[in-house]
């Protein structure tokens, strides 16, 4: 996550180029850095809307502190920090932990659109074939199992899955050692496994 | 590598982040223990199956964030722009570049401040070496007169000295040739300057004359004494015009303006001229006074009565300038004059008390051992001289010492 094969420049090289002015760096970052923060955020609040502007906080607090950033310190450590912060903050202030149903669309305070299992099945177009259709089964499981998940356990796997951040990162955001860190890592598997147990021929069969 | 230790690892063993090692070992154990082989298996199969949709966030999302980004870009107050400043200019710091160019403007600055100009060879140094080792400084402070150790007058020497001392007979004073001013000092003064000049250019101590110093005095020694002091004779010559030129400045050409000299150093002029009476009443005047060299003062007083009158009046005044100023070197060189005159004048008794007492004085003990030795010499042969003329008459008068030695004694200071 670190370099972008277009770019072939470091998160970090692209940040103290901000810092010295240069806007487009930061659209760069942007570019880079939306879909997997995206879906961090996402799967964190479960509703689309929210999701969008958490994200979009989430970068305006990096232009705000960027004068902070030193370029020995991994710009991926520092943005998911601040998304992972903003995730506490915004089921803090819902008081309650917002499970977003498969099958229910979201509220109108986000705005009309599809419901996170619409859009899993959408991003596979080719759902017909049977392949296809066991696929999409199995991430709708993937998706309730990780909704299952407890919240720590949770963020872990979608950190490790989602953002594809070493363990040794994933410790710093979340402020616990790595051995916790991969522990709970295992758990969340775990998890899934048990929720996936049917479809073990079909993984074996992939092998 | 046991069920326990696989447990630990097979977290990175299965996202591919273990050492070969490590990994050989790990799968060394999972072949034979079929709970972790089960373990590893299957939650590689999640892994491979479980994977998480990917959801594109809306299209709309980039600008918006971009155009959020602009606002808070124009809005971020100025802590923060400080700050970002700061950390900008911190960027540009950590570079070699700049911690090079640093250290070169550090070692440019440094030199300017520590390497100084070299001393300038055409003038005069503030300290050179004499010949003899000693900074002329040192040897200037050296000089006896400054130390107050009186100077034995040099004899005229040379044929140049004669030939001088016959000129001044005949003109009255001391000449100056190349248009040189003459000092107007009459008769005596001017010899005594003159001789006092010719003892300088002798005096290995003495300050090498100097163009500032020159007051328009061109005296015998300036003049030269003859043989190897060509040099000096040439220097004068040459400062000679500078020195008129400075005296017709100050309006007074030809004329010698001695240096006003203090009571001491008069009577001590008086005491080397030899005139040990006058030097008697000079010093003993200073002593009275109280001035700072009082001791010196009054020391010399006994050493003038001395030259001038003889032990026999000199002795009091030793005593009593060692008793007034007890603990100085000058009251100790009082006390050795005392003890010497009463040897002089037989008083063995009290010469030999007043030795016996310098014997705990540092640089007198040795001396003092000496002469206590030698008056026990003399007392044995005295009472050996009276016992043998008691039979025929009475006992002598004790000898007057009535003979003013000529040669001073040196101060030992």
């Amino acid at each position: 996550m670190g370099t972008s094969g277009r770019a072939e420049v470091s998160d970090e090289a692209l940040m103290m180029r901000y810092q010295r002015g240069d806007m487009g760096a930061f659209g760069d970052l942007v570019t880079r850095h939306k879909t997997p923060l995206f879906n961090f955020v996402l799967r964190q609040v479960g509703a689309s809307g929210a999701a969008e502007d958490l994200e979009q906080e989430v970068f305006v607090r990096v232009i705000e502190n960027a004068g902070t950033f030193k370029h020995e310190a991994k710009f991926t450590t520092w943005a998911y920090t601040i998304a992972r912060n903003l995730c506490v903050d915004h089921h803090r202030k819902a008081s309650y932990r917002r499970h977003a149903s498969l099958d229910e669309r979201e509220s109108r305070e986000h705005g009309e659109g599809p419901s996170l299992g619409d859009q899993v099945a959408d991003s596979h177009p080719r759902a017909s074939t049977e392949r296809g259709v066991i696929s999409n089964e199995i991430q709708i499981r993937v998706v309730a199992a990780l909704d299952a998940l407890p919240g720590e356990q949770r963020e872990v796997f979608l950190l490790r899955q989602v953002a594809n951040l070493p363990f040794q990162e994933i410790a710093a955001i979340t402020g616990t050692p790595e051995n916790t860190v991969k522990s709970r890592m295992r758990y969340a598997l775990e998890r899934l496994q048990e929720a996936l147990t049917e479809f073990e021929e079909y993984a074996r069969a992939l092998r | 590598m046991d069920c326990e230790k696989f447990d630990q690892i097979l977290i990175d063993a299965l996202y591919d982040e273990l050492d070969e090692l490590t990994l050989a070992a790990a799968k060394r154990h999972a072949e034979g223990c079929q709970r972790c082989q089960s373990a590893w298996s299957g939650l590689r199969a999640t892994l491979k199956i479980g994977v998480l949709p990917s959801v594109e966030p809306p299209s709309s999302l980039e600008p918006n964030i971009l155009e959020a980004a602009r606002a808070a870009h124009g809005n971020v107050p100025w802590p923060k722009r400080v700050g970002r400043a700061i950390s900008w200019a911190g960027s540009y710091a950590m570079r070699p570049q700049t911690a090079m160019a640093a250290i070169l403007v550090l070692m440019l600055g440094s030199s300017v401040i520590f390497v100084r100009r070299k001393p300038d060879r055409s003038g005069p140094s503030r300290v050179s070496v004499t010949e003899r080792g000693v900074p002329e400084q040192a040897a200037e402070e050296m000089r006896p007169e400054r130390i107050g150790i009186p100077r034995e007058r040099p004899a005229p020497f040379g044929r140049s000295a004669r030939r001088e001392r016959d000129e001044e007979r005949a003109a009255g004073g001391p000449a100056a040739p190349g248009g040189g001013v003459v000092a107007a000092a009459p008769g005596s003064e001017g010899e005594a300057r003159a001789n006092k000049g010719a003892e300088k250019a002798m005096d290995p101590f003495a300050e090498p004359p100097a163009a500032g110093r020159s007051r328009g005095v061109a005296s015998a020694d300036d003049i030269g004494g003859g043989d190897g002091f060509g040099a000096q004779l040439g220097a004068s010559a040459d400062r000679a015009p500078e020195a008129k030129k400075k005296d017709e400045a100050s309006g007074a050409p030809g004329e010698y303006a001695p240096p006003p000299r203090d009571p001491y150093g008069s009577a001590m002029d008086l005491y080397s001229a030899g005139r040990y009476a006058e030097a008697d009443k000079a010093f003993t005047d200073v002593a009275a006074s109280g001035a700072k060299n009082a001791a010196n003062a009054a020391l010399y007083a006994a050493k003038s009565a001395e030259g001038a009158y003889g032990c026999g009046r000199a002795v009091a005044k030793y005593e009593s300038a060692a008793a007034r100023f007890a603990g100085t070197s000058a009251a100790a060189e009082a006390q050795w004059g005392a003890a010497n005159c009463y040897k002089l004048i037989g008083d063995f008794d009290r010469s030999y008390a007043l030795y016996k007492e310098l014997r705990s004085v540092a640089g007198y003990r040795d001396r003092a051992e000496a002469e206590l030795g030698n008056l026990k010499i003399l007392q044995a042969q005295g009472a050996a001289r009276a016992s043998r003329a008691a039979p025929a008459k009475p006992a002598a008068p004790p000898p007057q010492a009535t003979a003013a030695p000529k040669n001073a004694t040196q101060p030992a200071q």
